[in-house]
């Protein structure tokens, strides 16, 4: 018989598997150009999952159609068993349990750090100030954002502390995922670093994450699964050692000699 | 003609009272243009086709037509129409309003536009809806990035109040010209006018540079206002 818990579960997956997402045949198009031409896989509670590949190939485009910040022109988006292109499913509240991390931080340039975490607090689960103050705050030490830093503006952060808030901001929502869209491409290496650490600590904490980046040694030491994106669908997929060294496809090997490649001359610069 | 002269007192407490009168009148002419321009800027950006057709049509309809000709119609020919009117103080408020608010529309689409696209998917991806993503995100952004224009089109407006003295608004121009017109001393009263147009003006100027200041963050505009 059914309760009338709101946690009522829907059966997906396969059993005893903890299935956060799961994403069936997901296809985009961007006019006539196929950006997804059928995309598949399951997201574990617990796990971090890591998307490379080439500009292009769709990543990105992904990411955004899991919260449906694009809709998705076909397909299917599992969430704790609801598919969350049906209609009648609020994808406002949908989103508040999404965590999303963008390559351009975008953190409200009119909000301090601390305002920055606690808005969706305040504003969407309708916290009280108080308990907005007390969640963000925890939320920006797991962040290990400096102190004096809190009551500062976007401008006056560096990119890794607006990152590392912009982490915070999703964390204290208490997602059930948090999904990463090349949280450090828009960082130079030492800022890289700092936001590496906090997510390096969270996939530890076994926060559940599918991380889009080029940091091929996060995806080695961090990752449960990786998968390479090339031409809209996933290429090659794997455990992080055998795609990063033992690829079995061609464009696989060229895409990572290609990133081994610009870390060399990164290198070389310094 | 027979010419009198005033005391100057009484000159300058007549001045004064139009003065007042010109600042009633731009304040709540401002406000009613701020109360249908916004809602008009946020249709042309956020709405749909139809919204956005009717926004542009009023703007382009309202910015077409000269304020006196704007007054003409609200004090002359709609009363002839539908056989009430508004009495003069009011039909310049709403005269002046309304052809402010199709500027005002302007600046704050401007403001609206130059909200990074990046910032309301963060908004949005937190759960927000429409409503707070505009609330809580847009018009704080957009309000600081339209308040240095917002503030040119304030001192507009307040220059601009000036005309309604064709409809029989006892303000600041009017009460200089009827000064003239019984003393025969052009100079000394318009020029006496003039100087508080600047007064009010570069206050005004002041005032807006020091909200810029306190209200203005770093990195979302609003803190340089020039008049």
């Amino acid at each position: 018989m059914p309760t009338l818990g709101h946690e009522e579960e829907t059966p997906v997956g396969t059993g005893h598997r903890d299935v956060v997402m799961r994403i069936e045949n997901l296809v985009k198009n961007f006019g006539k150009k196929p950006v997804l031409r059928g995309v598949s896989f399951d997201i574990t509670r617990g796990e971090t999952k890591v998307v490379i590949g080439p500009s292009g190939a769709g990543k990105s485009t992904m990411l955004r159609c899991l919260n449906r910040l694009i809709e998705p022109d076909g397909g299917k988006i599992f969430f704790n068993g609801v598919n969350i292109l049906d209609r009648n499913v609020n994808i406002h509240e949908i989103r508040s349990k999404i965590g999303f991390v963008f390559q351009h931080f975008n953190v409200f340039k009119h909000l301090t750090a601390l305002e920055n975490v606690k808005i969706g607090l305040k504003v969407v689960k309708g916290l009280s100030d108080d308990e907005a103050t007390e969640k963000a705050i925890k939320a920006l030490k797991m962040v290990h954002l400096e102190e004096d830093a809190y009551d500062r503006y976007p401008a006056e952060l560096s990119g890794g502390q607006q990152q590392r808030v912009a982490i915070a901001r999703a964390l204290a929502m208490e997602p059930e995922i948090i999904l990463f869209d090349e949280p450090t491409s828009a960082l130079d290496p030492q800022l890289a670093g700092e936001v590496l650490d906090v997510m390096r600590d969270l996939a530890k904490k076994k926060v559940t994450m599918l991380i889009v980046t080029h940091e091929i040694g996060f995806a080695l030491n961090a990752a449960d699964e990786v998968l390479f994106f090339y031409n809209g669908v996933i290429w090659e997929r794997g455990s992080p050692n055998d795609i990063l060294h033992r690829p079995k496809r061609e464009e696989t090997k060229e895409f990572l000699q290609r990133i081994a490649d610009i870390s060399v001359l990164q290198e070389a610069e310094r | 003609m027979i010419l009198t002269s005033v005391p100057w007192h009484v000159a300058i407490k007549m001045l004064l009272e139009g003065a007042k009168m010109t600042m009633i009148l731009s304040v709540l002419s401002i406000l009613l243009g701020l109360a249908i321009g916004l809602p008009v800027a946020l249709m042309e950006t956020y709405g749909n086709k139809a919204l956005r057709y009717v926004a542009m049509v009023y703007e382009n309809v309202i910015r077409g037509i000269p304020l006196l000709a704007i007054y003409f119609i609200i004090f002359f020919s709609i009363p002839l129409l539908v056989g009430i009117g508004l009495p003069a103080f009011w039909a310049a408020v709403v005269g002046l309003g309304i052809r402010s608010s199709a500027y005002q529309s302007q600046i704050f689409r401007g403001g609206i536009q130059a909200v990074d696209e990046g910032q309301l998917e963060a908004a949005f991806s937190l759960g927000m809806s429409n409503l707070q993503v505009i609330r809580h995100v847009v018009l704080p952004q957009a309000l600081r990035f339209s308040l240095p224009a917002w503030m040119n089109e304030y001192i507009i407006v307040l220059k601009d109040t000036s005309i309604a003295l064709a409809i029989g608004i006892v303000e600041l121009t009017r009460q200089a010209t009827y000064l003239v017109s019984i003393t025969g001393e052009p100079f000394k009263y318009y020029a006496a006018a003039a100087v508080i147009y600047l007064v009010i003006v570069l206050s005004l100027s002041y005032l807006a540079s020091y909200v810029g200041k306190k209200y203005g963050i770093r990195g979302v505009g609003g803190a340089n206002v020039r008049a």
